[in-house]
């Protein structure tokens, strides 16, 4: 029986040194689950914190969330069971993905979200979040001045369970409903999506031609409410706002297309997530809840200052 | 056992479980505990504009100080600033006493002794977020989203509209002396303020 119990032991021991937790020669191991791959941003956020990742001497590997939250929770469930050691992770549901964090804190693993939020405080290790509301009331002030006080708009939202959805919009009402001349004629969700926008956008218009401005939650929708304008002959008279700061965005403003965007960092956001998971592989447990992140209001006025994702150095 | 006796203890069976396994209860119950377990912003904003904020006089800085140290040390004058964000945008919470020269729609024009830039209180538009970020005393930290902490901010703002500047602007002339504490937003990278903007939340006429 002793020897038996050395045998095991010993077994045990050798298991827990290659094992990439362990302190073998192994590097750990990162999971960098986003919540899609179909928006060039989030693939420039994906990338940015694998090469952050390897710059730091781990391994990693992107998962595709699909926008799908049961997509989701496999890949927490892959990771969890394939021995991930931290996991840097962009929900796909405010409320929906809370259950996938605490899975993985319950396992010992840390989570570091980016971009987008959950709604708990203490579920994930961080929370490294663009501060949407404070640059929403920046373009909400923007838009009030491009309009000059009056006017019809619409407003295309992101997905409806997603935080950043909302603190964009209620920026932006926060400024623009003081306006009572400026009318918002239709408020249609799009889900952050180009080809969803670009669709929402035409059929609004067959209702209301005569619109003054769109706000749209993401570039991405912004670019598809201006595909649909170009289409309908209103292009360029009608004043389109987006926000991320994507690079189709940035060109088309410095052609005079879109009005302005807010540039979020997703590179400071992607290195600092990362850096965190390196901290607390290193020993490190304080870390700020949520850290907003400031965004930039970038228009004409301003635009040979940046470039995609951020600013020029 | 008999057949008779087994089904009536079957019968038992699936009555017991099925009883213990639905629950009807209201739904106006559910969203109302739902509801209970709701942040309440307007009771939030409404504590800290009326215990909160008149409790921490220190977190005020005299305007005329906080003028003369954004010209001669502007490192130190940010100091004293605060923001939910390490951005450009920072908030200061300011304090001082004017005498009104002007009223518009817009806004009451103060003249301040020790600061050479035109003053204005903000009375019609409420906008940002200086009320809630000027002092310091809310941090993000304190909620579970940050959609909770951004409607403090729009709580804030209503009850200034509606408490704070409806019995100042019933009572506000020019002469009249007015001792103020209120938000001011500055950015980082530009010049020394021309002109003041101050977002009130404390106001006494004398």
């Amino acid at each position: 029986m002793k020897k038996l119990t050395i045998a095991l032991l010993s077994l045990s021991l050798l298991l827990a040194g290659c094992s990439p937790g362990g302190g073998g020669q192994q590097p750990k191991k990162i999971a960098i689950v986003v919540s899609t791959l179909n928006n060039p941003w989030f693939v420039f956020l994906a990338q940015t914190a694998a090469a952050k990742a390897k710059a730091l001497g781990y391994e990693s590997k992107i998962f595709d969330s699909q926008n799908n939250t049961a997509l989701e929770s496999d890949h927490f469930e892959n990771a969890i069971a394939s021995g991930y050691n931290a996991i840097l992770f962009n929900p796909t549901d405010a409320k929906g993905s809370v259950i996938n964090v605490k899975k993985a804190k319950d396992a010992g693993i840390p989570v570091f979200c980016m971009d987008r939020e959950i709604d708990s405080r203490d579920a994930a290790t961080s929370q490294i979040l663009s501060d949407s509301y404070s640059g929403c009331i920046d373009l909400g002030k923007l838009f009030v001045k491009a309009l000059n006080k009056k006017g019809n708009y619409v407003e295309l939202l992101g997905i409806v369970s997603d935080d950043n959805t909302w603190n964009r919009s209620k920026g932006f009402h926060s400024v623009v409903d003081n306006y009572p001349q400026l009318r918002m004629v239709a408020q249609q969700s799009a889900d952050f999506d180009r080809n969803k926008a670009m669709e929402v956008m035409e059929s609004i218009l067959q209702a209301h031609p005569d619109i003054d401005g769109v706000f749209a939650g993401n570039d991405a929708m912004a670019m598809g409410a201006w595909q649909a304008l170009t289409a309908a002959g209103l292009a360029g008279k009608v004043k389109v706002i987006g926000f991320d700061g994507a690079e189709d965005a940035i060109n088309s403003i410095k052609e005079g297309k879109l009005t302005a965007t807010a540039m979020q960092f997703p590179k400071t956001i992607a290195e600092l997530a990362a850096t965190d998971a390196d901290e607390y592989f290193k020993g490190k447990r304080d870390f700020p809840h949520k850290l907003p992140i400031p965004v930039d209001v970038v228009s004409a006025a301003n635009i040979d200052k940046y470039t995609a994702y951020g600013k020029k150095n | 056992m008999s057949a008779p006796i087994k089904y009536a203890l079957l019968a038992v069976a699936i009555v017991l479980v099925g009883y213990n396994s639905v629950y009807v209860r209201k739904l106006s119950d559910v969203r109302n505990a739902e509801k209970a377990l709701d942040f309440d912003a307007k009771a939030y904003a409404l504590r800290f504009l009326d215990t909160t904020l008149p409790a921490h006089p220190e977190k005020a800085i005299d305007l005329p100080l906080l003028a003369q140290a954004l010209t001669a040390d502007p490192a130190r004058a940010f100091s004293w600033s605060h923001a939910q964000n390490n951005g450009n945008n920072r908030f200061f919470l300011v304090k001082g006493s004017g005498k009104i020269t002007a009223i518009d729609s817009e806004y009451a024009y103060l003249a301040v002794e020790g600061v050479p830039q035109k003053v204005k209180l903000a009375t019609r538009y409420i906008i940002g977020t200086a009320a809630r970020d000027g002092s310091g005393l809310i941090s993000v930290n304190e909620f579970t989203t940050t959609m909770d902490m951004n409607t403090v901010s729009e709580e804030l703002n209503k009850l200034i509209r509606n408490q704070v500047l409806p019995p100042f602007k019933a009572a506000a002339k020019p002469g009249e002396t007015v001792q103020f504490t209120g938000g001011v937003e500055l950015q980082r990278d530009a010049a020394a303020p021309d002109l003041w903007e101050i977002t009130p939340m404390i106001l006494v006429i004398h």
